[in-house]
């Protein structure tokens, strides 16, 4: 069963179409990444499979569940990393992670593990007992990330992961969703960095003006569009 | 159920910081300082006066004058062969407000039954309330004055009549009625007491329901600038848990705020009537068998419509908040929920709602929060059917906005929604 199947998605805001008609689904344990240009439709259609907009038309399924008529079983199954999000101020980084381990499952035990999982995971140790209004925008990202995949999702979904941050910081996301990748978490992200959709990624989409252009592993679309990196096959695919 | 203690515990940490309890706590001290200054200057005024007698007349009339001030309970300063001017800094260095002139011929004068004229300088210093009340000694003083000399005019004219029956000879005793009781007592010493029970109820729910108002929308909207909304809204927990939770970590926050506001208007109302002459038992008795005093019935009706009130200004702070673009621009989205307490605040305040224009009464009515600020009135008044439609009206409105709320969060408008100003100055 493929973790997800996105068939004919439609959005539209008002007048604006902005998702118009897609299709790609992932396998599991697969890194699946968006690509395309501010504006292409990429964090509407990451927002409509985190169940937080509502599709115009078009179906999603996660792990064969529909995201409209199962949105409660769905949302165990999937965590999202909103572009640029932050946590709460005034709460610790040690904090954050136990409320929001206690939002993913009412076991005490459980959201025990997620919450040490997650703590190893940031590697930010003692700064976990301090609130997240301290913490640097590499600190809070890890933070976020690690509560993104700390019940170990079926699905993850990153939106720009990395934007923003240093090469250190970036270096260390990108390992982690690398990590939890191998041990079974499929992963849907989206970014504007080709070198880190070509270091990532299993296979990728090219999304621009709401349609999907091009499809495949990165070494399928090289080839096909006899080109030396992603970056120059996204430029002729959109030119 | 779990989640919700879970995200209610959450809400409370994020509304309950330092930068909120520091002004609260503040605020409290200042309450109280600004209380006890009030009650050691009005003190001051309680205590016996001192009157300067600037003498231009001959030392019987000066003696006689200050006698007759001494014995009406106030302390004089005779200046003789001195000049206004002597007399002006002698008051001026006593802190002393005015003093007064007798001139030449008084006495001889007034043993003939010719009217005289006495001057009272009064200093002007600054234009506060407690400095005018300062005169009012002065101005008891040249009363004091009139009465002992009509008084001895009476009697030396021997008319055959007591001075104060024929100074009044229609004496009136006053009587108020609230429904169908009856006290014999001031009309205006009972309101002063009334005033002096419930003054701050209005001032504290009209504070309250502001800050609660900015706390629970700035909430809203640091979420959804933060974007952690968006991992709330994707995470398995319902959204009605997650209005529901920041209404009530809400509610308790601002009764929290509420309770310590009390204090604090507590301390600056005991400083206040603390410098004031003692309300006799008389008035309370009065205000007791006519019913204007707080049952615990009333009290629970209070609450509930201060409480209602409250969950009202919650609801629709969620709503207004979503709208908000940004944290900085709660202050714009909020600002009609503002004019829609500040407006029966005022009108309640100054206007009798029986008496205006029905279309400005049901204007009143429509508005949520009136009710809240007309409940004193209507318990004193024993209109109970009053406050319970008020109660029923403020949770329909509440339900109304809890309904949208939820609406909201089910929808893309909670991402979606927002109120761009500078879209509509263009």
């Amino acid at each position: 069963m493929k973790t997800l199947e996105v068939k004919n998605l439609v959005k539209n805001y008002g007048e604006i179409r902005a998702v118009k008609g897609i299709n790609f689904d992932i396998e599991g344990e697969e890194i699946f990444a968006l690509v395309g240009p501010n504006g292409a439709g990429k964090s509407t259609t990451l927002k409509i499979i985190a169940i937080i907009l509502s599709p115009t038309s078009g179906e999603i399924l996660v792990e064969g569940k529909d995201i409209k008529k199962q949105a409660s079983q769905v949302r165990e199954m999937i965590s999202y990393l909103p572009e640029e999000a932050g946590a709460y101020k005034n709460l610790t980084g040690h904090g954050y992670l136990k409320f929001m381990a206690a939002i993913y499952t009412d076991d005490s035990q459980k959201q025990k593990e997620f919450t040490d999982f997650a703590e190893e995971l940031t590697g930010l140790k003692e700064r976990l007992k301090d609130k997240v209004k301290t913490y640097s925008k590499g600190m809070t990202r890890k933070l976020l990330l690690a509560r993104t995949v700390m019940s170990r999702p079926k699905l993850a979904i990153l939106d720009e992961p990395t934007s923003g941050l240093d090469v250190i910081n970036a270096f260390e996301i990108r390992n982690i969703i690398k990590k939890m990748s191998q041990e079974g978490m499929s992963v849907l992200l989206s970014s504007h960095n080709m070198l880190e959709i070509e270091y990532l990624s299993h296979r990728l989409a090219l999304i621009d003006k709401g349609e999907i252009k091009a499809i495949g592993t990165p070494q399928e679309l090289k080839q096909k569009y006899q080109a030396q990196n992603l970056e120059e096959v996204f430029v002729k695919i959109a030119l | 159920m779990k989640k919700f203690f879970v995200l209610l515990k959450k809400e409370i940490k994020e509304l309950i910081t330092v930068q909120m309890v520091l002004p609260l706590v503040i605020m409290v001290v200042i309450f109280g300082f600004i209380g006890n200054i009030i009650s050691k200057e009005t003190q001051k005024f309680t205590n016996p006066q001192t009157i300067v007698i600037l003498n231009q007349d001959t030392q019987d009339s000066a003696n006689q004058v200050s006698e007759t001030l001494k014995s009406a309970g106030f302390m004089t300063d005779v200046l003789n062969n001195s000049t206004i001017d002597n007399a002006k800094s002698i008051a001026k260095s006593q802190s002393l407000p005015a003093f007064l002139v007798i001139p030449q011929g008084f006495g001889s004068n007034v043993s003939k039954f010719v009217p005289q004229q006495i001057a009272v300088y009064k200093i002007m210093e600054n234009f506060s309330l407690l400095a005018s009340a300062k005169y009012t000694a002065m101005d008891q003083a040249t009363a004091i004055l009139n009465n002992f000399y009509s008084n001895q005019w009476i009697v030396e004219k021997n008319v055959g009549i007591a001075p104060d029956t024929l100074k009044n000879p229609v004496k009136t005793s006053e009587f108020v009625i609230v429904g169908s009781k009856q006290a014999n007592i001031s009309l205006a010493a009972l309101t002063n007491y009334i005033n002096q029970q419930i003054a701050f109820i209005p001032i504290i729910f009209f504070i309250v329901i502001i800050f609660a108002a900015q706390m629970v929308a700035t909430s809203v909207a640091s979420e959804k600038e933060n974007k952690t909304f968006e991992i709330l809204l994707s995470s398995p927990v319902n959204r009605k848990t997650i209005i529901l939770a920041k209404l009530i970590a809400g509610g308790i926050v601002a009764l929290l705020f509420a309770g310590v506001y009390m204090v604090g208007m507590n301390f600056y109302f005991q400083g206040l009537t603390s410098g004031m002459p003692a309300t006799g038992q008389t008035v309370a008795d009065a205000a007791s068998s006519l019913g204007l005093v707080f049952t615990p019935l009333g009290y629970l009706l209070l609450g509930a419509s201060l409480f209602m009130g409250i969950l009202v200004a919650l609801s629709v702070s969620i709503v207004l908040g979503i709208m908000a673009e940004s944290v900085k621009s709660v202050q714009a989205v909020i600002t009609p929920l503002m004019i829609l307490v500040i407006l029966p605040y005022f009108l309640v305040m100054f206007l009798d709602i029986n008496t205006i224009s029905p279309v400005l009464r049901w204007i009143i009515y429509l508005i949520p929060f009136s009710h809240a600020f007309l409940v004193p009135q209507n318990l004193f008044l024993g209109n109970y059917p009053a406050i319970i439609y008020g109660i029923i009206y403020q949770f329909i409105v509440f339900m109304v906005f809890v309904i949208i709320a939820t609406r909201i969060f089910s929808s893309d408008k909670i991402i979606t929604l927002k109120i761009d100003f500078r879209k509509k100055r263009k």
